[in-house]
């Protein structure tokens, strides 16, 4: 249609531009920005922007391009896409991992053209440059993550203790995804006491980035969860581009609790990722290592009590060995005692009956001594051998010739009586 | 020689004493002829009482040792 309306005033434009008197019908106008337009950029022409107030009506795409030329001043382009072209880049996109949507920074070449019913000037895109999308994200990212190094948040909320036990989930997805299914067939499948706290959220879309920081920090705030779990599915590395997003990356950082990331798939890695307590691949991944760190804390504590019943039961064992190794010696030795006992019994069973026997016959060789030495002293032994005694009247012993005078009665006493008889005279020995 | 106990109530350690004494007064020269028959019979009684004691001693002896050995 476009096409026609040049070609209709091709001619009478270019005669009439040079005349200053000459005066223009709007669609002459319209003709001629646009032939001039084609003039000067011939094929057509490179643009880049911001994407923007993106929209599709009837399979046709429409957008804005708009650069921030100054802070809070801006230059827009209208972009049109139709569905045609649409269709031949698609693959092309899909293969980069390029989303079209609002925010992505785009190079696309078209031809401007200026439509005459709604007096506007678009470019009528007719391919687009994924690689300065990806390069743009890829110069976003290293500037955000230098920033986040910088400030410090890049390595906070590693700095943060996960429990041993993280049984208390705050998870972080939307509830309709597969991400979520999958989280939650891994934690159902482990049988373990999990509890999961979900935040529903968009992980998509233009609310994604400001849903998905604020369940983050609101998660954090709260004292019964022990970690946070942000998941989401393989998308493209475009849909993706949510968790590179600042606002994302410093709801992570600065969470209070571990977060734990699992988005995408294994060759994509986000800022999220990157700043979290730790990353893993996939939603399942994220799950399964929730599973393997309570299971290896209940097998610990299962291992302890076996080995303390095994500890327990050796220590019985080895007290009840050494118990009767102790009851074997005492009975050993009391067995030598009683023996040594008995011996010392004996032995002294057999001085008792020695040692008196001969003190008697000591003491019997002593009386029978005294008996002798006696039997020397007794007087009438003496007499036997033809001694005797001789006492006067009054039965004193006499001793001296003065004792005694003539007509004395004098009683002599021999071993076997007494002889009486008279003095008849004494005599002195000389 | 205060006062003589009757030898059945005597001590054997008093008695052997006893025998002692009697055994060196009568064995000095200036014994006392008087005193000599007494104390000879009291020393007589003394031995027999010592020998009573000996023999009752080893009857007991003897019991008790048989009864330790049984």
């Amino acid at each position: 249609m476009t096409d026609d309306f040049d070609d209709d005033f091709d001619d009478e434009v270019d005669d009439e531009v040079e005349s200053d008197d000459t005066t223009f019908s709007v669609s002459e106008v319209a003709a001629a920005v646009n032939d001039v337009l084609h003039d000067y950029f011939e094929a057509g022409v490179w643009v880049w922007g911001e994407v923007s107030g993106l929209s599709t009506r009837n399979g046709h795409t429409y957008f804005t391009l708009v650069e921030e030329t100054a802070p809070g001043k801006k230059a827009q382009l209208s972009v049109n896409l139709w569905q045609g072209v649409m269709t031949r880049l698609r693959p092309k996109l899909r293969a980069s991992g390029v989303t079209l949507e609002n925010g992505v920074r785009v190079r696309v070449f078209g031809e401007l053209d200026f439509y005459a019913p709604f007096g506007r000037l678009s470019l009528v895109v007719r391919d687009i440059d994924p690689s300065f999308t990806l390069g743009d994200i890829a110069l976003q990212r290293e500037e955000l993550v230098r920033r986040l190094k910088e400030s410090g948040d890049y390595e906070r909320n590693r700095t943060t203790e996960l429990a041993p036990v993280p049984l208390r989930v705050g998870l972080v997805t939307s509830a309709t995804s597969a991400a979520y299914a999958d989280f939650m067939h891994e934690i159902e499948g482990s049988g373990l006491g999990f509890r999961i706290l979900l935040a529903d959220v968009r992980v998509q879309g233009e609310s994604a980035v400001r849903e998905v920081a604020a369940a983050i920090t609101s998660l954090g705030r709260r004292d019964d969860v022990d970690v946070v779990a942000v998941v989401r599915g393989g998308g493209s590395r475009a849909e993706l581009a949510t968790f590179d997003a600042e606002a994302i990356a410093l709801a992570i950082a600065r969470c209070p609790v571990p977060v734990l990331t699992g988005i995408g798939h294994e060759i994509d890695t986000s800022v999220a990722d990157e700043v979290s307590h730790l990353r893993l691949k996939t939603p399942t991944a994220c799950a399964a290592h929730l599973v393997a760190m309570v299971r290896e804390f209940v097998d610990s504590i299962e291992g302890a009590w076996s080995s303390i019943a095994v500890e327990s039961t050796r220590s019985l064992v080895e007290a009840d060995g050494r118990l009767a190794l102790v009851a074997h010696r005492i009975s050993l030795l009391t067995g030598n005692a009683v023996a040594r006992a008995a011996e010392g019994l004996e032995f002294r069973h057999r001085r008792l009956t020695s040692s008196s026997q001969h003190t008697l016959a000591n003491h019997e060789q002593r009386i029978d001594g005294f008996a002798k030495r006696i039997e020397l002293l007794d007087p009438r032994n003496v007499m036997k051998r033809g001694w005797s005694i001789t006492r006067t009247r009054d039965g004193r012993v006499l001793r001296s010739v003065a004792d005694a005078e003539p007509g004395d009665r004098i009683t002599t006493q021999v071993v076997d009586g007494s002889v009486v008889s008279t003095v008849d005279s004494t005599v002195i020995d000389k | 020689m205060a006062t003589k106990k009757d030898p059945r109530d005597i001590g054997y350690s008093d008695a052997l004493a006893e025998l002692e004494r009697i055994l060196n007064d009568l064995e000095r020269t200036d014994v006392d002829v008087d005193a000599l028959a007494e104390k000879v019979a009291r020393a007589s009684e003394l031995i027999r009482t010592c020998r009573d004691r000996i023999g009752s001693a080893k009857l007991q002896i003897d019991k008790v040792v048989t009864d330790l050995a049984e």
